[in-house]
């Protein structure tokens, strides 16, 4: 819960941040007339100061409206094969506290959380686009730049996406997650059409408990993933990061075993395999901020795209592992690698993913043929 | 020398300062060995205490330590060994115990690399980082019988374990 929470300018007449200030109870309510986050880091801020800003904008919340363009396309990495993702963004940040989110470094000069209380425009933008162009398959996630669930009990945004994407014939919402938070969408079981996949991030045990600071075990995720599987929502998985770490075959072996002990693998929308990344100057923030983990201190490289990756035998290594026990539950499982070169598809698979942009296609389709 | 003349000498500034400032007494001492040994310049210094402090923090070892490690004093203890050869062989070492997989990975291609050369007198060359799929090989011929003993050689190194080991190393098999 947050300890502090600004309301900028028009957006309190708005219906979203009234219902999340009177969720909220008993907080410290800030109104301010400027939109400009109240942790902006200065510039030529270092790493220190940017780190304690990190951890202290995780506490904060900003109610502002959006201005921008809502539906974009997930931008990839150069070089690397895209699965053509479509975002919306209905917030910024996130409360949970990663140790390789990328959104540490991504917002680290603009560090508050923020949810925009003009989604209602999200909404408009979402059917107009996505009619104005009835040929293209659409697969739109909310959990690129926050938690897709975790404010769903502030906002209640998944009691109108939900709705909204089954009267869509072209499109599939995803929700992208590491909370438990699945009330609202237990509700909607007669209403989402089978066109909202309801997808988890997750890990071996190891990095759950050690890197995944405030979200849900892997077991109360399986749990809320067995009650939207029951009322009839696909289940999407995100191995993403794969960490390399001694031991880490038994880790995820351990952690495929115990989803599929929870969950049909029938159920499965898609699972992306996706190693370890994120920018160089990450690198220092996660030393500061995370000083007993492990995890930057893999053996990676600088990229092409500029991010640092693990060394390519190993990540090949871990894709071919993880990708053949996830075949090896279910000969068909749709599974596929985020962000990752043509190489490691032509090692791993033996070719391209369906000659490149077929690949959002087959996803899209494969969820909207269980309507 | 005391970690303040070196200071001193070089106008170490910023984080470096900060570093050798910090450093524990037995630290101190080992840092002081290695300067006098190598005589490395601030940036020097600053990668090469980088890549040590990485190693202290993956192993749960004091930086005293690492510097201890026999791979790491014997170059810093080579006889025969320039200060300048003593930074470059030490900054392989350290990187060598920084990254051992990757190390690994690239001493097989390396030895790999060299048979081929050594059996057919034709460089195979991995991909820059190890990252892609692509072997190169570059010919320069003279005349179209070079073409044709060239093309003789890459039939039978298309053959040889080796060419097919530096495909499985790259693809991680």
């Amino acid at each position: 819960m947050p300890e502090r929470v600004f309301v900028v300018g028009d957006a309190a007449e708005d219906v979203v941040a009234q219902r999340v200030l009177s969720r909220l109870g008993a907080v410290e309510v800030v109104n301010l007339d400027s939109d400009d986050d109240p942790l902006r880091a200065p510039s030529g801020a270092g790493a220190g100061e940017e780190s304690s800003h990190i951890s202290l904008g995780k506490r904060w919340l900003m109610l502002k409206r959006y201005r921008g363009k809502w539906l974009k396309g997930c931008p990839g990495t150069l070089g690397h094969v895209c699965c053509n993702l479509w975002v919306v963004n209905p917030g910024e940040g996130c409360p949970l506290d990663c140790t390789y989110c990328a959104l540490q470094h991504y917002f680290r000069r603009n560090p508050t959380l923020k949810l925009f209380t003009n989604t209602g425009e999200m909404l408009k933008e979402i059917e107009q686009r996505t009619s104005a162009e009835p040929r293209r398959r659409f697969r739109i996630c909310t959990g690129e730049l926050t938690d897709s669930l975790v404010f769903d009990h502030l906002t209640d945004l998944s009691l109108e996406l939900v709705p909204l994407f089954a009267r869509l014939p072209n499109a599939v919402l995803e929700f992208k997650t590491k909370d438990c938070e699945v009330d609202n969408l237990l509700t909607l079981r007669h209403e989402h059409g089978g066109k909202t996949v309801v997808s988890w991030s997750v890990n071996a045990p190891e990095v759950v408990e050690q890197d995944e600071a405030l979200t849900a075990s892997l077991e109360q995720r399986m749990n809320a993933a067995a009650l939207v599987a029951e009322a009839g929502y696909r289940v999407g998985l995100h191995f993403d990061p794969l960490v390399f770490y001694p031991g880490w075959k038994e880790g995820y072996c351990a952690t495929i075993r115990y989803i599929f002990s929870r969950i049909d693998a029938e159920n499965i929308a898609w699972i992306s395999i996706a190693p370890l990344r994120y920018h160089p100057e990450q690198q220092e923030i996660m030393l500061r901020r995370f000083p007993e983990s492990r995890l930057p201190l893999v053996e990676n490289f600088l990229a092409k795209d500029n991010k640092l990756r693990i060394f390519q035998p190993l990540r090949f290594e871990m894709l071919r592992f993880i990708w053949k026990e996830l075949h090896a539950v279910r000969a068909g499982m749709p599974v596929y690698m985020c962000m990752e070169s043509p190489a490691a598809w032509r090692s791993i698979v033996g070719g391209p993913p369906l000659a490149g942009t077929e690949l959002a296609e087959i996803f899209s389709r494969s969820a909207c043929c269980r309507v | 020398m005391e970690i303040e003349d070196y200071i001193a000498e070089k106008h170490v500034g910023g984080s470096l300062l900060s570093i050798l400032r910090r450093l524990e007494a037995q630290d101190s001492r080992s840092v002081c060995a290695l300067i006098e040994a190598i005589n490395p310049s601030a940036n020097t210094l600053r990668g090469l205490l980088d890549l040590v402090y990485e190693i202290c923090r993956r192993d749960a070892r004091k930086l005293h330590e690492v510097l201890a490690l026999p791979v790491v004093h014997d170059v810093v203890r080579h006889e025969k060994l320039s200060r300048k050869e003593k930074q470059k062989a030490l900054r392989i070492e350290l990187e060598a115990l920084r990254y051992p997989q990757m190390n690994s990975v690239r001493c097989k291609i390396n030895a790999a690399q060299q048979e081929l050369l050594r059996q057919f007198g034709l460089r195979v060359e991995a991909p820059k980082d190890l990252e892609g799929d692509t072997l190169t090989v570059r010919l320069s011929v003279r005349s179209l019988n070079e073409f044709a003993d060239y093309a003789e050689k890459l039939k039978l190194l298309s053959r040889h374990p080796a060419a097919g080991e530096m495909f499985k190393l790259l693809r991680g098999e």
